[in-house]
């Protein structure tokens, strides 16, 4: 089953890369994982202290300019790009796994529980899911984990519905029905047989799962309500809309606060995007590759 | 089966669904206890609006008397009151939500009309550099965040420019328009900037899926029939190619509609728009929990009458739904 997994990355890496597309978003990624492991080396100021008089256009010396209070927006965006890709990664995987999980037993077992998590999927999918985050993590808390779990819980019907109907049409094969006539255990067939399957799909939705808890973090972030000690690019945004006990960036007309940290999630979604839109080519034929 | 039967078995399922939402909301409300707790320690709150709230929705009572006392004020179009506005939540929901339910249907209608235009044009140059380019735009304009388009569109248009109000809300009570054409006027005034804002994001994604189902139709054998029979391009392009790519928009849109309403909370937010997004933003930032109960529920509803009224433009456009 690992060696499963590790194969089909490895596979799924190689076929990405021979697409353009792909390949532009490989190496975007790495660059955005390398700056997030390395942040405390490349940044060149203490994020949260300030290092010059606030408002500072882009400079040599601060290439993102300086906020409100005359923080380095360059060092704090380094930071930032860590916490959303932290969140994003663990938020996806999460997600990918409940789907994952349920789409499989209730694609494979059919009856109750399948119309069950089928009912709970359709209605979780017509409850807007940014306010009933919001919802929940004002009543919770704004904490790392909480956002985690809310963001998880709320979008693994996506995922889940699309693994089940995938698992609907794989039951079927005659190679499922020859390990069942052979005597194979549901759960046999479930992991050893139907999984297999489907870990194309789900690592295609797993990128998209990632790209989505990063725009919510950073959504959320960027309405107040994240802990702003945990600096996250959503959070910088949020600084430049209300401002830090000054001015916001529109007042002060400090366009660089606005530009970078939002062009900094649109390239970290980008990749991620870039990467997805390679794997569905690969994934269906139907589309030509470039 | 038969037409009517098709809309009540999907009317019974929508009441249905807005059944379970309603319970969602109750537990999700009570997650913490007592919901007013809040309302109580804070010192400007008169104790007696406490005291009577407490006592109109039974928060002392046990759980399930709570829930169905919850369930009839519901259904007596009674959401609570709102401590923050100092208003019936009732009564803000019915001055906020067709402010909302104008962006959404503005922006939706914009991005779709555009991207099945340029969409389909971009199937049948499939492959050239401006396909590329365009599907290159759109999956970038996709990766913006939401709030940042609308960020930079504000700064831009608003601040810089001065174009546009930088609050409409505060525009609105400032300069209250006057008669009809002042309403008008002040509408697109204050809107114009959020509904680009949206319209620009569902267009990067609309645009890619529009140019996806163009792609497909244009293979399928009548398309082969009517090149060969030698109908034009453009005949083909307007008559045959766009028609049969519209029905799978409509399926993307209705699965699309919770996530529209997510973009549009957060870019009322942007813009200080007075809609139900907004009200919900400033309710969560001010514990206000009669307010975001009201505007929870009421954006659940909007998304389940909008998926229900999209059902039945598939169900005019797709006869074979029907039968199924």
């Amino acid at each position: 089953m690992y060696r499963d997994l590790v194969a089909s990355l490895r596979y799924s890496i190689e076929i990405i890369g021979s697409i353009t597309v792909g390949r532009v978003g490989l190496i975007l990624l790495t660059l955005f994982i390398m700056i997030g492991l390395l942040a405390d080396l490349l940044a060149p100021y203490d994020p949260s202290q300030p290092v010059s008089e606030p408002y500072q256009p882009p400079s040599p010396l601060y290439i993102f300019g300086t906020d409100g209070l005359g923080r380095d927006i360059f060092s704090r965006s380094l930071y930032g790009i860590r916490t959303s890709i932290i969140i994003g990664v663990l938020t996806g995987l999460l997600t990918t796994m409940i789907g994952l999980m349920v789409g499989l037993i209730s694609g494979y077992r059919g009856g109750l529980a399948d119309n069950i998590s089928t009912a709970l999927i359709d209605i979780m999918l017509t409850i807007p899911p940014l306010p009933l985050i919001m919802v929940l993590v004002a009543i919770l808390d704004r904490s790392f984990t909480t956002v985690i779990l809310v963001i998880a819980l709320t979008s693994w019907p996506q995922v889940a519905r699309l693994v089940r109907s995938m698992v609907l049409s794989i039951r079927e094969y005659q190679y499922v029905e020859a390990a069942r006539a052979l005597g194979a255990g549901s759960s046999r067939i479930m992991f050893r047989h139907i999984l297999p399957a489907v870990i194309p799909l789900a690592i295609s939705q797993l990128i998209v799962s990632i790209s989505y808890a990063i725009v919510i973090e950073a959504g959320l972030a960027f309405l107040g309500l994240r802990n702003p000690l945990e600096l996250s690019l959503g959070i910088l945004l949020n600084e430049a809309q209300t401002g830090v006990g000054t001015g916001s960036a529109f007042v002060a007309g400090a366009w660089w606060w606005i530009l970078f940290p939002g062009m900094l999630i649109s390239m970290i979604v980008m990749s991620f995007v870039f990467i997805g839109y390679a794997v569905d080519v690969a994934i269906n034929p139907r589309l030509k590759r470039y | 089966m038969s037409l009517t039967r098709y809309i009540v078995r999907r009317g019974i399922q929508s009441i249905i669904t807005f059944f379970i939402i309603l319970a969602v909301t109750f537990v999700i409300i009570r997650i913490r206890g007592n919901p007013l707790a809040f309302y109580i320690q804070n010192p400007r709150i008169p104790a007696e609006v406490v005291r009577d709230l407490i006592e109109e929705w039974g928060i002392n009572e046990p759980l399930h008397i709570q829930f169905i006392n919850y369930l009839l004020k519901i259904f007596q179009l009674d959401l609570g009151y709102s401590i923050h506005y100092r208003k019936p939540v009732i009564e803000l929901i019915a001055t906020y939500l067709p402010w909302s339910i104008w962006l959404l249907g503005m922006s939706v209608t914009i991005s779709l009309v555009l991207s099945m235009i340029i969409g389909s044009y971009l199937a049948t140059r499939y492959g050239s550099r401006l396909d590329r380019f365009m599907v290159f735009m759109g999956l970038t304009i996709r990766s913006f965040p939401v709030f940042w388009i609308g960020m930079i569109i504000l700064y831009y248009f608003a601040y810089t420019l001065n174009l546009f109000p930088i609050s409409p809300t505060t525009y609105l009570l400032t300069f209250p328009p006057q008669n009809i054409l002042e309403w008008i006027t002040t509408l697109f005034y204050i809107s114009a900037l959020p509904i680009i804002s949206l319209a620009m994001v569902h267009f990067g994604g609309d645009l890619i899926i529009m140019r996806g189902a163009a792609l497909s139709v244009s293979t399928d054998d009548y398309v082969v029939v009517a090149k060969a029979v030698g109908f034009s391009n453009s005949y083909i392009l307007r008559k045959i190619i766009i028609r049969n790519s519209v029905l799978p928009m409509v399926t993307y849109a209705s699965l699309n509609y919770a996530l529209i309403m997510s973009g549009s909370v957060i870019i009322e937010a942007v813009f200080s728009y007075p809609g139900v997004g907004w009200l919900i933003y400033q309710a969560v930032l001010l514990s206000d929990y009669f307010l975001i109960q009201g505007a929870f529920l009421i954006l659940s509803l909007v998304v389940i009458v909008f998926n229900f009224i999209t059902d039945l433009i598939y169900m005019l456009l797709d006869p074979r739904v029907r039968l199924r």
